[in-house]
């Protein structure tokens, strides 16, 4: 054999080692490899080669005189054994290791064919917890290392501000951006991007407005990302001049859901923000640009500023508003460009150093690469990693049961391991062959978990991203299976090959021959041991599973606790509703006019039964104030406020419960009055009565305080984002008339009868009042739904992968239990014959077991608490689990524990005694 | 003949280059009979050691072989070394030759100066 001849080398060959006979000896390699592969015939040509050099040694005796047969035996002893030869020649003729490889693999598949049900547990198993991080590998890997699908995305780069306090930031003035595009000669194809809603009405007819997602672009978006048109033309350099035409391009998307009537889109007239735009052409469908939240259409950034869609942002040098981003020069290094965009965009030092005009300056720009969506830092690590972690315990899980499956069914193979090393096959030999067996299934494993998990995630996502806003964009963000998560589903079978593997292949091999082929039980003898292996498996097991209960618990809880806000305000038949463009930051006293006609045409039609205007509808994001109390300590707390008029709290249902609510008289006399929570009462006067005290509000520039008489005290409602901490309380102040000629305020309204009838109702009046203002409505409970909608997507998905631990865990529980009773037979049932009773026995059992369950338990209370912590501390901070639910899980886990012991443990004492002893 | 010796696998591929070198492309029988001899029969060679080591030599590109009739009109395969070979014996030659001095000033104990 190969190896063999090598020990005979001299040193001097192992010296030879230049490149030239590395190449010669790949060239072997190669042609071995081949013949493993196409397993040339060893013995026809080797054998007539044979042949000829025995004629000849036969002729040389003849000659010399000896008789025929005689020659004929002495060159045969010459040269010794045609067979040994034929061997030696195929050995060299092809590569050994990789036959032993073949017919190891064709050796498994017979013995996973034999073994169907074993064969469909192991796959299935491995197949879970594969897919199952497949699928989490999945997200991180669209979010990490998918490449940008723009044009030469290597040398691309997102450009940063970074300010004098040391934040970055991703947006740039109008005039930082125009400054970087004209003079950099380091970054080239500079282009800016910035989302924005606008008003969009298709036709000049009667259709009314709606809200679209522009976006606002430099001429050379489309050019230097690699955009291109299915009809009609990209929007060009030319375009995003002073004086051009206005222009703009449509997605696909938008074509099909709002233009598809007509027939020639291209040269079409829409109307954004009442002003009428040209389409020239249709993106196709593949152009992301650089935001995953795709918009309805693109302009030019000058036209957008014409209509409205970035109102006075683009002379506003301290406007920073845009994204950048570009292409480094050639041969230009990342720390070069941040070097001379830093000169480009840095302003003249201000203000006292340390004061907040000094701290808020820009100081410089920053470069990123740009290959991904979401680049790797430390925070985005940090919510990444832990939970491909978390997930990882699946397979940890899986792994121990699956080596616990292959220890019981090595067992039943004890037989033919002894007789295969009792026939001279090594034990290294036997150990690969069986590791080649948990190869295959590992294999299996991986593919059909891989690709359930890539179904699975694609489905998922695309449900999920159906639920993202129309008037933000359309997701384009593919979630599908990449090389990477290739490689990584095939690392992780790999490993868990070795972990579930290898252990029960040593362990199998390392049996004595004489007893296992004298027909004894090996079971029985003492050969395969309960090792601290296996007791390990049954405590990592039970651990893992505490952790991933946890995690699931701790989404549920906090899904729970949230759901309960929800009972806090009455939030069926409020509608809330808005004309013109929300979030445009300075209305413009026409459409603010509109907005109080538009609010008090609604308060008087039929079946509106009450309205109020809010700055901020419930379970938005509210603003935070500080305040304290006039007469009391002057430390101020921070509370959760809103602007609102008289009826709110009738609207929302938030009952009153001490006092009296606002008066149509405060709000003629603009008085300063405020009603605060029950809360935000104990936070500001623990020990009087609110009512009647005066509130005082810290300004937010350290200028002069506002002073609101407390008026009433309301009950405690959660009306903020539902995961914010808000147990200081909330205040409310009426509405001023200055806050109401604004302009900003919402509309909320309670209704009766049929909701849908209100929603016409309110959409004629809009379109009475103000025919180019896009309307948006949608009932309060939506709003509050699509706060849950991500917990809920992560509740169902870490219950899921909760149950399936539970399962599995139990399972292997289940099997190592059955196979230690087995083993304890003879033990057991001399117990029984001894006299003990049934319970006796099984209190045996059951107290051997549940020392493992125990220790397990230990170990995963300690990681699920680091857990719990890190789950609370993530960006949105979920509910931490109560004690009781704690416990509750341990409990839980500890029954069905016990239910896994007691049913094998009955099942094998059912076994008369003397059967038992007799097979001795 | 009691004392014969069995040839080291990495030293035959030497002597098997020298042959071809020496006496041009030749059959396995007379590349076994030329070693013996020039060992003067303290070596001995069997179809084992000999055929793998040819096909080694030729996946490794050093030698090449082909059947043509031999000067009795026997068929047989011939081996003949190939450029690569060529070069290959050299190298080999040179190292073994510095390999051998070496150890013969271990065994001899005789270049203190050196």
């Amino acid at each position: 054999m190969a190896g063999d001849h090598e020990d005979h080398r001299l040193v001097s060959h192992r010296l030879t080692g230049d490149g030239m006979t590395i190449l010669r000896r790949l060239r072997e390699i190669a042609l071995r490899v081949r013949g493993a592969v196409i397993r040339p015939d060893a013995g026809g040509e080797l054998r007539e080669e044979l042949e000829t050099h025995l004629a000849m040694a036969t002729a040389e005796y003849i000659g010399r005189g000896i008789s025929p047969d005689e020659a004929r035996r002495l060159a045969s002893i010459d040269a010794a054994g045609v067979e040994v030869a034929v061997e030696a020649y195929r050995d060299q003729q092809r590569l050994p290791a990789l036959d032993r490889f073949w017919q190891d693999v064709r050796f498994g598949v017979r013995m996973l064919r034999r073994n169907p049900s074993f064969t469909a547990i192991s796959v299935g198993a491995i197949a879970l917890a594969l897919g199952v991080n497949a699928g989490a590998f999945t997200l991180v890997d669209t979010m990490m290392w998918r490449p940008m699908p723009v044009a030469n995305p290597s040398r691309f780069v997102r450009l940063l501000v970074v300010y004098a306090r040391g934040f970055q930031n991703i947006r740039f003035s109008y005039t930082d951006f125009r400054n970087i595009a004209a003079h950099s000669h380091t970054v080239q194809d500079v282009v800016a991007y910035d989302a924005a809603p606008v008003a969009l009405r298709v036709g000049s007819g009667s259709a009314r407005a709606t809200t679209a997602s522009v976006g606002c672009v430099s001429g050379n978006y489309f050019t230097s990302l690699g955009g291109k048109a299915v009809t009609g033309r990209v929007l060009a350099p030319a375009d995003d001049r002073e004086g051009a035409e206005a222009v703009v391009v449509i997605s696909e998307d938008f074509r099909r859901r709002a233009l598809s009537e007509v027939p020639d889109v291209v040269g079409h007239l829409l109307f954004v923000n009442g002003a009428p735009v040209k389409i020239v052409g249709v993106v196709q469908e593949r152009f992301v640009g650089v935001n995953p939240l795709v918009p309805d259409l693109w302009m030019p950034l000058t036209a957008a500023d014409r209509v409205g869609a970035t109102p006075g942002r683009l002379l506003d040098p301290k406007n920073r508003f845009v994204v950048v981003r570009g292409r480094l020069a050639p041969g230009v290094t990342m720390q070069q460009a941040a070097g001379e965009l830093s000169g480009l965009v840095a302003e003249p030092a201000t203000g006292l150093a340390g004061s907040d005009a000094a701290l808020s300056r820009v100081v410089g720009a920053a470069l990123l690469p740009n290959d991904t969506f979401m680049p790797l830092t430390t925070e985005t690590g940090a919510i990444m990693f832990p939970g491909l972690a978390i997930v990882g315990l699946i397979l940890v899980i899986a792994c121990a049961n699956l080596a616990n499956l292959l220890l019981s069914r090595a067992l039943a193979r004890q037989r033919e391991i002894a007789v295969r090393l009792a026939l001279g096959a090594s034990r290294g030999r036997i150990i690969r062959q069986l590791l080649t067996e948990s190869l295959l299934i590992a294999l299996l494993g991986a593919a059909l978990g891989a690709v359930v998990a890539n179904w699975t995630v694609m489905v998922a996502s695309r449900s999920f991203f159906e639920t993202v806003p129309r008037t933000l964009g359309h997701v384009m963000l593919e979630l599908h299976a990449s090389w990477r998560v290739v490689a990584y589903t095939v690392l992780l079978a790999g490993v868990s090959v070795l972990t579930f593997g290898l252990a029960p292949a040593l362990q199998s091999t390392s049996a004595e021959l004489s007893p296992t082929l004298k027909g004894d039980d090996a079971a029985f003898g003492s050969r395969i041991r309960r090792s601290r292996f296996r007791n390990g498996l049954v405590a990592a097991q039970v651990g893992a599973c505490l952790v991933l209960l946890v995690a699931a618990g701790t989404f549920v809880q906090s899904l729970r606790n949230w759901a309960t806000h929800r009972a806090e305000l009455d939030t069926r038949s409020v509608i809330m509703a808005q004309v013109g463009l929300a979030g445009a930051e300075r209305v413009p006293p026409s459409l603010a006019s509109v907005r109080t006609t538009f609010a008090a045409r609604v308060a008087s039609a039929p079946n509106v039964r009450a309205t109020a205007r809010v700055a901020v509808i419930p379970f938005g994001g509210w603003p935070s104030l500080r305040a304290t109390a006039a007469d009391g300590d002057a430390i101020a707390r921070p509370f959760y406020s809103n602007v609102v008029t008289t009826r709110y709290f009738d609207i929302v249902g938030q009952r009153l419960v001490m006092g009296r609510v606002f008066a149509p008289s405060d709000s003629v006399a603009n008085a300063p009055v405020a009603i605060i929570t029950q809360a935000a009462a104990r936070t500001l006067w623990p020990r009087s009565v609110a009512v009647g005290k005066t509130l005082r509000v810290l300004s937010r520039n350290d200028s002069t305080d506002h002073r609101y008489l407390v008026v009433g005290v309301v009950a405690d409602a959660h009306s903020e984002m539902v995961w914010d901490d808000d147990s200081n309380g909330y205040v409310f102040l009426l509405a001023t008339s200055g806050d109401l000629a604004r302009g900003e305020m919402s509309l909320l309204l309670r209704h009766s009868g049929d909701s849908a009838d209100v929603s016409r109702q309110l959409d004629d009046i809009a379109a009475q009042v103000a025919p180019d203002a896009p309307l948006s409505t949608g009932a309060l409970s939506a709003q509050f739904e699509l706060q849950l909608l991500p917990f809920q997507y992560s509740a169902v998905i870490a219950s899921g992968i909760g149950v399936l631990g539970l399962a599995l865990a139990m399972m292997g529980l289940y099997g190592v239990v059955s196979f230690a009773v087995a083993q304890r037979r003879r033990e057991l049932a001399v117990h029984v014959a001894m006299g003990a009773s049934a319970r006796d026995v099984l209190r045996l059992v059951l107290e051997r077991e549940m020392r493992l369950v125990f220790l397990g338990l230990g170990g995963g209370l300690v990681l699920a608490l680091l857990e719990a912590k890190l789950l609370g501390s993530i960006v949105i901070p979920l509910t931490s689990l109560p004690v009781v639910a704690f416990a509750g899980l341990v409990v839980l886990l500890l029954a069905v524990s016990v239910a896994a012991i007691v049913v094998p443990g009955l099942s094998a004492l059912r076994i008369a005694p003397m059967d038992v002893l007799r097979h001795e | 003949m009691a004392d014969k010796l069995d040839v080291w696998q990495g030293t035959l591929a030497l002597m098997v280059l020298k042959t071809l070198d020496v006496l041009g492309p030749l059959h396995g029988y007379g590349i076994a009979r030329r070693i013996e001899e020039t060992s003067r029969h303290r070596l001995t060679l069997n179809y084992g050691t000999l055929y793998p080591a040819l096909l080694k030599l030729e996946q490794q590109g050093f030698v090449r072989s082909e059947w043509r009739a031999s000067e009795n009109n026997r068929r047989a395969k011939y081996y003949a070394l190939t450029g690569a070979g060529r070069k290959q014996l050299a190298r080999e030659t040179s190292q073994w030759q510095e390999t051998t001095r070496i150890i013969d000033w271990f065994l001899t104990g005789s270049p203190e100066t050196a």
